[in-house]
Formats: structure tokens, sequence, C-alpha cells
């Protein structure tokens, strides 16, 4: 293990010497600089496993890599073949495989740095109006040193039909690199439209992704944002999540994690208008060697708005697992309904889960509640599925699928759930009997 | 077919079954009554291989082979059947594909060439009919919502399903109103034949109004203390239990 006080300056050396676009950019390298390592004394951090990020010296990487077809591709996507479609190689935008043709009305996408060398208002004036300058080490880096991504813009009451995929692909050709892709994604106000984003791995190396999407929601906007991780096991992926939300605007992700050797996703959501609403659901699988946490910060601003998290969780051998819930209902935030549940399936004795779900209520008139649950498999489900016959691993795995399809079927476009439940099945193939 | 003999079982450590001796050949009904409390579900549990019923004493053989030696799967696959009192629901495994995986399980074990999408649709579609059942449940979940005849109604489906050589029915007419009652009693008696038995627990004489037992026994205290025709059964509804147990009716 690497000591924290090299490893500290390691990623501080990162942002240095270097010569950023953005104002905000040369506030978070100065920023990273008096940051420290997250440690369990922060409190967002405490149950957050520190050791996976202490391994390797994840640097900068320019290291050439085997060029990607098309055909390396397809089998990650999950949008219509011609459909809009971004795909960012180790976190650069890469035009070949990205298919961002100015033919759908009101649509616009690019890459975030080419955006920027534009000076594209969208990208100079809202880069970071979300994120800060970085509330973490994490951030402050990407902020400060990130190296390309999408910006996606949709105009003012445009609705666009076809999916829009945003594919984040990595390939460690060598060594330990640290990818850190950086969205911007715009809704003017009447649009609405569906991002479909997944990150995932073509090699074998360890990898550290540290990523960070804002989300602008305008007035009367819709976003469907279905998300999933599935990036090799050896890797490390830590994906914030900025969300704004303006009056009467909706917010629906369903998010899975699968891969990662260690992963982190926060979900930060800031209500900003009235009569907003944001669902999240979310599912997350962690097996041996894999930890795995969600952070929500849901922070109910202003009144009448709705806000419903529901993640599900499956631990398997080893796995680890955190959930971090906190919704704040600030005192003018009236007839505010606000509604988090976190539930979790222990498949065996050596799994870990620490979940703590917080509601922050200031105001008076509101319906809030949380809930939280871990259990193992049923007995007397398993006996009724063993007395028809099928044998029991078969049976542990139904159950536990059954168990994830809750969040699955939340998916507004089969495709997704379909490859979801394929990595399923694999995955607990192998679950055996709980011991003892 | 079955033969119990001796039969100790304990639930939690609890004895609650003290000696019962069965003999069940093909093609027999038995009718298994008692007041509540008195074993009969723990037998129906014991005989499917529920982990917590635990045989003390006795024997249990199933064809001649130690049917204790099993695990609950391999019982179903050997042919044993039980009809849940309470069938589970199970959320996210959609009950097509349950049936299927249940229906393929004892094939495969059985030695047969599963099924495929297509012929199993085939088999659910000739099994319905057969019961003269309608095709309303398949789409939901296991259980998953179902009206308590509805979740019965579903066991003797997958009865007919599996085509078990013993099917055991715990309490399938608890719960139930008349119409439910006798579409269940129905679909019994389409499984009714000379190779198949069935042991019939109840408490009420009056599923027996539809299903007609070959064998009436009374199990009382973890013990049978009677066994008769159909007519003990109507004895049993006029002067309730306490007229055998020697205990004053509830």
């Amino acid at each position: 293990m690497i000591p924290r006080t090299e490893m500290l300056q390691h990623y501080r050396t990162l942002a240095t010497g270097i010569s950023p676009a953005l104002p905000i950019q040369q506030k978070a390298a100065m920023h990273l600089q008096e940051l420290n390592l997250p440690s369990k004394k922060d409190e967002d951090w405490h149950y957050t496993p520190l050791a996976p990020l202490l391994e390797y010296r994840f640097a900068a990487n320019n290291d050439a890599f085997v060029e990607p077809h098309f055909k390396d591709i397809k089998k990650f996507l999950l949008g219509e073949q011609d459909g809009p479609r971004i795909v960012l190689v180790n976190g650069c935008f890469h035009p070949g495989l990205s298919c961002i043709s100015d033919t759908i009305d009101g649509l616009s996408v690019g890459s975030i740095q080419a955006e920027a060398v534009r000076k594209n208002k969208d990208v100079t004036n809202n880069l970071g109006a979300l994120s800060g300058e970085g509330s973490h080490l994490f951030s402050a880096l990407n902020t400060a040193v990130f190296n390309d991504g999408a910006w996606i813009r949709i105009a003012h009451d445009a609705v666009i039909e076809k999916p829009i995929e945003l594919l984040h692909l990595t390939i460690a050709a060598s060594g330990t690199p640290i990818f850190q892709p950086r969205n911007l994604i715009m809704l003017e106000e009447g649009a609405s439209a569906m991002v479909i984003e997944s990150s995932v791995s073509a090699g074998s190396n360890p990898c550290f992704n540290n990523m960070i999407s804002e989300i602008f929601l305008g007035r009367n906007t819709g976003l469907e944002h279905l998300r999933l991780q599935n990036v090799n096991r050896v890797s490390r992926h830590l994906a914030g999540l900025y969300i704004r939300e303006e009056e009467n605007s909706h917010y629906h992700c369903t998010n899975t994690d699968l891969g990662a050797n260690w992963s982190r996703t926060e979900f930060n959501v800031d209500f900003a208008g009235e009569n907003a609403e944001c669902t999240l659901n979310g599912l997350y699988l962690a097996g041996d060697d894999q930890s795995t946490s969600i952070h929500l910060n849901i922070s109910h601003a202003a009144p009448g708005c709705i806000s419903h998290e529901f993640f599900k969780g499956i631990l398997k051998g080893k796995g680890k697992a955190v959930f971090d819930g906190n919704v704040i209902v600030e005192k003018d935030a009236q007839k505010t309904d606000a509604h988090l549940k976190n539930a979790n399936l222990l498949l065996s004795r050596e799994a870990e889960i620490d979940t703590k779900p917080v509601l922050q209520i200031n105001a008076d008139d509101v319906q809030c509640s949380h809930g939280t649950t871990v259990g193992q498999i049923d007995p007397e489900l398993l006996f009724y599925l063993q007395a028809r016959g099928i044998p029991e691993p078969q049976a542990r795995k139904m159950i536990s699928l059954g168990f994830a399809k809750e969040i699955l079927q939340r998916y507004p476009l089969p495709a997704i759930r379909e490859m979801i439940e394929g990595i399923l099945e694999v995955r607990l193939a192998d679950i055996e009997a709980v011991e003892g | 077919m079955l033969t119990v003999k001796n039969l100790h079982v304990s639930v939690a450590g609890k004895p609650i079954l003290h000696g019962i001796n069965l003999d069940v050949k093909a093609g027999e009904v038995h009718a298994l009554m008692g007041p509540n409390g008195s074993g009969k579900s723990t037998l129906a549990n014991t005989l499917a291989g529920h982990e917590d019923y635990l045989v003390t004493d006795g024997e249990v053989l199933f064809e001649g082979e130690n049917l204790l030696a099993y695990s609950p799967e391999e019982r179903a696959q050997k042919g044993i059947f039980l009809a849940f009192q309470y069938p589970v629901e199970i959320p996210g495994v959609n009950n097509m594909y349950f049936l299927k995986m249940a229906v393929n399980a004892i094939r495969k074990a059985q030695g047969k060439e599963e099924l495929d999408a297509l012929d199993f649709m085939k088999h659910i579609k000739a099994t319905l009919t057969k019961l003269d059942m309608e095709d309303s449940l398949q789409k939901r979940d296991v259980n998953v919502g179902f009206s308590g005849g509805e979740k019965k109604r579903s066991e003797i489906l997958q009865m007919a399903l599996l085509e078990p050589k013993l099917g055991i029915l715990d309490e399938t007419d608890s719960g139930l109103d008349i119409d439910a009652l006798r579409a269940v009693a129905t679909g019994v008696n389409k499984l009714r034949n000379a190779e198949r038995a069935m042991i019939i627990v109840t408490h009420y004489q009056r599923l027996l109004d539809y299903i007609e037992p070959d064998f009436v026994h009374v199990i009382s205290n973890g013990k049978i203390i009677r066994t008769g025709n159909k007519t003990l059964a109507l004895e049993l509804e006029e002067k309730g239990y306490g007229w055998i147990t020697g205990e004053e009716a509830a």
C-alpha cells in the first residue's frame, strides 16, 4: 500500500504545471493543493473503503492504444444503431465511433473540450456551476484536469425521441491510468430526452475512472437517464452526478453498478424550482474483491417537490456495499414529498453492507419516509421452489434475480434491462448455500 | 407407494408427531383430518422435506426408498408434490418462467427431454383446458397479489403440470369460498388416476363433499387415532373432533 502522504502528493502533482482553459479549472487546481485525501474522518467517506485507492499510482496516460472499431463497441451499445451516440474512449471524445450528425432537430452534441476551445457559452458559463471547484480531492482533480467528455444540449421545447447514447469505454493498454471524463447535459425549457450512459472496459488493466456529469434541467423539462457501470473488476470507478432541477422539471434515473473493484456513485440533486420531481432507482451487486458505494444528497430547497429514491443491493462472497442516502428538506420547502428506500440481500456471511438513510426535515408540512432492510434469502421461498423440483443453487439464483427485477423493470428500455439481466445471470451462477 | 412407520417429528425442539403409521397405495385418496395443532400439516411438510421438521424416530419409504435421505428437490423429482397451505409470494419471478423451470427440472431429473418454450406453452394450454381453468395468472409473478382462491388454483395447476405420483394437499380448502372450493376440487378429481395417490389434509369435511376419499384418518395429538372410510368424515362433521379425541369440541 502506498502511504497516504505520498498518494496525496501524487494526485496534487497531476494538477500542477498545466494551464487549463477555464477559470473554474484554475480555481479547482488551486483548491486541490489544499484538499486532503478522503479519510474516515470525512462524514460522507466514513464507510467507503479507502485502501483500494492506495494500491496504485493512477497516472495520466498518453500511451497509444489499439484503435477500436465499431465492431469492437457494438456489443456494448444499447441505443439505436443510427441514433445519436457519443463514444468516449479513455475519457476522450472519439469522432469516428460517435454519431452526432445534426439531423435531429433541437439536439446538439459534441466534445466538451472542443466546445470549450470554441468558447461555447454553455461550457464557459456552466461547467463547474453545479459541482463547484470540487467538494473532495477527486472532484477537484476532475474539474482541474478532465480529459474531455460529452456536451449535450436539447433546445427549447424539443422532444428527442431517439435515445442519446453515451458510452464510456476504457482501454488500458499498459500501466494504471486515470481517465477523467466530464459531461454537461443541458435541457432548455420544455425539452425532453432519454440518455443511456454506460461505462465499460475493453482491457484488463486497472484504471481509475474519475468522472463528473453536470445536468441542468430547465423549466418543464423531462430527462430519462439510464445508467450502467460494468467496468472490469480491477478498476476504480468514481462517478459524481450533479443535477439541478428548475420548476416543474422531471429527472428519472435508473442506475446499476455491477463492475469495478471499487466504485462510488454520488448523486447530488438540487431542487431550484417548485413542483419538480426526481426519481432515482438503483441496483448494485458486489462480489469478492468488490466494494460499491452509493451516496445521495437530495436537497429540497423549493416547495412542492417530489423525490423518490429506491436502491437495492445484492452482496455475495466478500462483497461490500455502502448506501449513504441523505435527503434534506429546507425550511421553506413545504409540501415536499420525499421517500428514501434501501433494501439489501446478503448471499453470504462474509458480505457486508453499511446502510445509512438520513432524512433531515426543517419544514413542517411534508410527507417523508425512509426505510432500509437487510436480509438473506427467505428459506420459505427457497423451500417452495425446491418443493417444485428446482435445485437449491438455481432456486437461490431465481430469488436473487427476482429481487433485482423490481429495479430492473424501472428501466424504460428493454435493451438495457436485458443486458443487465444477462450479466446478473452469469454473476449469480456461482452462488452457494449460506454456510451454517 | 408410501409407507410411514412410527414417525416422530419435532419442530424447534418441540415433539409434534408421536408415531405416525400410514400406508398409501397407488390410486388411493387418503383424507387426513384433525383439529388445529394435531400435526396434520407437520406430516405434510415432513414428507416434502422442510428443514424445520426434524425426524427423531421412525422411517418413510417412498416406492421402497428411504425418502428422508433426499433433499426437497429430489423428493419432488421422484414424484412427491406438496400443495402448500400458504403458497409464498416470490417477487420478481415470473410465474410462467417458474413453471417452466419446475417442469424442466423434474423432466431432466427423470431423464426426459426438457421442453422448449413452444412445447411448454402447449403443455400449459392443454393442462389448463383439462382443469377447466383460465390462463390469467401466468404473466404475473409467482403468487404475488394472487387472491386466496387464485393461489390454491395455481397450486393445483402446478400439480397437474408436474404430474406427481403422490400429491399432498395441505389444507387446500382453507380460506376458499364455495366457488373456488368447487374449482379446486374439480381440478383434483381430474388428476385422480390409478397410478397417482393423494393425501388430502383438511380440517373440515366440506372438501370431501367434492373429493371422495378411499380412507379417512383422524389425527390427534400427533397420532392417527382412527381410520375409516368416508362416513367417518361425515360423523366428524356432525359430532366434532371431541367425539373421538375425548376433548370438548372447540
